[in-house]
């Protein structure tokens, strides 16, 4: 199998030890470029078991340093506090004109269920919106409006097969027709269980690059791996390709070892004007870690692929 | 009759049976509205292959009821839209000058909600399920609220669900869902393994009157049963109040035996000047109907609340 992801050799680029507040981890996290910085949304466990939004900021985006406080916590009032009880987690970071959207997941006795939060300046953040009904998880929004209307990836939790669909909206608030696109695949082998948008899509010449995560059972539990696809450029409901085999897997320590054990999970990706992308990952529900790819790598791969959506 | 509280059992039920269409199995939970002058309605009827399908009934009186012999052909000019094998649970709601039929759609990714309008009772027009799998009760309101269309639904699993609570949702076009916000779920007693909205809800000075089925797992299985709520008018996910004690329960022999026993399953309600008559599913076989006074039923959901 070809290796077309390299895990960054001075992973994991941040842990528990680089947050300078009580927590137990810190995974999960959306990224952007933000003024040529880099910037991590990150997903920090507290000690009492709820996760909140810290902010790593870098120059160069392997060297990243965390900011005091977390950004973005739970709300305590307000339609959203209900909802967002037991925490807010795997945020996603899409910019769209001069607004980072975040699409994050609010957990509550209620379930779980998409939220929506925006920032232009990773200072003030502002929640919008509960975005879908519950069981939903997983949610990435499209960098731009595709024939006039927004668009996102996303996963309920409720359908049997744990799949990836899409929606639309022409106000990020309300969304609807929806449409099943990709379900797990295969047996016994990587994304047989149940598979989940990953980073949120980036524009390529040849469609739009979707990196998701895919799950299988093993006798001691689920690991998880990241995959990609293609979209097709002017309707993402159509893909064009899907590789046939994962893009990276958990066999590192700080992927073996770790809250949830063989996990590598992501929720963002930055295209670089190189034509590599760096996928920020989350190791065993412990860690963040960095791998870099080509993007002509990814693309290849998925035009070769034979894996069928559904 | 027994555990009659307000509502009255009418003395004619079962008012439908399986006898009203040709190849019907059973004819249950199902969606009756005033039409016009008359009534008319939208029904469940399970075939002898056992499919399930939504069938147009007429009547003057709203008890004597005509059902056609055939299922609805929705029109669409979708063809991507599909009416599922499986297609059950219809509520019917009037907004404005169209009816809108919401039921569950339960097709190759499972059950979700299926949605079509008419004006006639005999074109229906689909439209975009507004929920994806899995979902089996949705009822929208009947008027816009705060400019939106507004919808409670239940999401759920493949199965026999043995979990349920509602939920609110509004829509500026019927297509785009958002404002999600949850209402109330499964509580003690006769209630305390799902809940789900019953009859689009009818407004009251004293808010949203909304009747609910509530599910107790006992030793033999799911007992389904009737209760009441009152939402806020303007946010509807506010519960007000909501009953302790049911508002009926099956006891007679047309609610204990049938295809699934021990259910009464409130699917839709007329108000006829202070009355209130409830449409139910008796059985997962046939429909009754039963009557309480308004301002009773108010009354009671008022005194009898968690």
């Amino acid at each position: 199998m070809r290796i077309v992801c390299k895990k960054y050799e001075k992973n994991p680029i941040l842990t528990k030890e680089d947050v300078p507040y009580p927590c137990d981890a810190v995974y999960n996290s959306g990224a952007a470029k933000y003024k040529g910085k880099y910037i991590l949304l990150l997903r920090v466990l507290l000690l009492n078991g709820n996760s909140v939004f810290g902010l790593a900021e870098s120059n160069d985006g392997y060297d990243f340093t965390v900011r005091p406080k977390p950004v973005m916590v739970a709300a305590d009032k307000g339609p959203f506090k209900m909802y967002e009880e037991r925490g807010i987690e795997d945020p996603r970071i899409t910019r769209i004109g001069d607004t980072y959207y975040i699409f994050y997941s609010a957990y509550s006795r209620y379930g779980m269920r998409i939220g929506l939060a925006k920032t232009k300046d990773f200072e003030k953040f502002e929640k919008v919106a509960l975005t879908t009904t519950v069981d939903y998880r997983n949610s990435v929004l499209f960098p731009k409006k595709i024939n006039g209307k927004y668009v996102r990836l996303e996963r309920p939790n409720v359908a049997h097969t744990l799949s990836i669909w899409i929606s639309y909206s022409q106000d990020l608030i309300h969304w609807g027709k929806q449409e099943l696109l990709m379900a797990p695949y295969g047996k016994h082998i990587w994304e047989d269980h149940k598979i989940g948008p990953g980073a949120p899509p980036i524009e390529t010449p040849k469609g739009w690059l979707s990196i998701y995560h895919g799950v299988t059972w093993t006798m001691d539990g689920m690991t998880y791996r990241l995959g990609c696809a293609l979209h097709d450029l002017n309707n993402p409901a159509k893909i064009i390709g899907i590789a046939d085999q994962f893009i990276l897997g958990p066999d590192e320590i700080y992927e073996r070892v770790g809250y949830v054990h063989n996990v590598v999970f992501t929720c963002g990706a930055i295209p670089e004007p190189d034509g590599t992308v760096k996928i920020y990952y989350g190791g065993a529900d412990q860690c963040m870690c960095l791998a870099t790819a080509k993007i002509a790598d990814l693309i290849d791969i998925c035009l070769k692929g034979k894996r069928p959506p559904l | 009759m027994a555990n009659e509280i307000v509502f009255k059992r009418y003395k004619g039920n079962p008012i439908i049976t399986a006898k009203a269409v040709p190849r019907a199995n059973s004819i249950h939970n199902s969606a009756i509205v005033r039409f016009r002058d008359s009534y008319a309605g939208v029904f469940r009827v399970d075939e002898q292959d056992m499919s399930y399908t939504l069938h147009v009934g007429r009547s003057k009186d709203g008890i004597d009821w005509e059902i056609d012999p055939e299922p609805i052909k929705m029109q669409s000019d979708n063809p991507e839209f599909y009416v599922a094998k499986l297609s059950y649970d219809p509520r019917v709601t009037k907004i404005e000058d169209a009816y809108y039929v919401t039921w569950c759609n339960a097709g190759p990714q499972g059950p979700c909600i299926g949605l079509a309008a008419t004006k006639d009772f005999k074109t229906f027009r689909q439209m975009e399920n507004p929920l994806p799998p899995f979902n089996r009760n949705c009822a929208l309101f009947p008027r816009k609220i705060n400019g939106k269309y507004a919808m409670l639904h239940r999401p759920s699993d493949v199965g026999h669900t043995p979990f349920g609570d509602i939920f609110f949702a509004s829509s500026p076009d019927l297509i785009h869902w958002g404002c999600h916000r949850f209402v109330f779920g499964p509580k003690d007693g006769w209630q305390s393994t799902k809940v789900g909205p019953g009859p689009v809800p009818i407004e009251t000075k004293e808010g949203w009157l909304l009747i609910y089925h509530g599910v107790w797992t006992s030793c033999n299985g799911y007992i389904y049963y009737a209760g009441g709520a009152l939402l806020d008018l303007d946010k509807p996910w506010k519960v007000l109040y909501r009953t302790r004690d049911y508002l009926l329960a099956p006891t007679e022999l047309y609610e204990r035996v049938g295809d699934v026993p021990n259910v009464i399953f409130p699917s839709s309600a007329v108000v006829l000047d202070d009355t209130l008559r409830l449409y139910y599913g008796c059985a997962d076989t046939c429909i009754s109907m039963a009557e309480a006074e308004l301002d009773d039923l108010i009354k009671f959901i008022k005194k009898h609340s968690f």
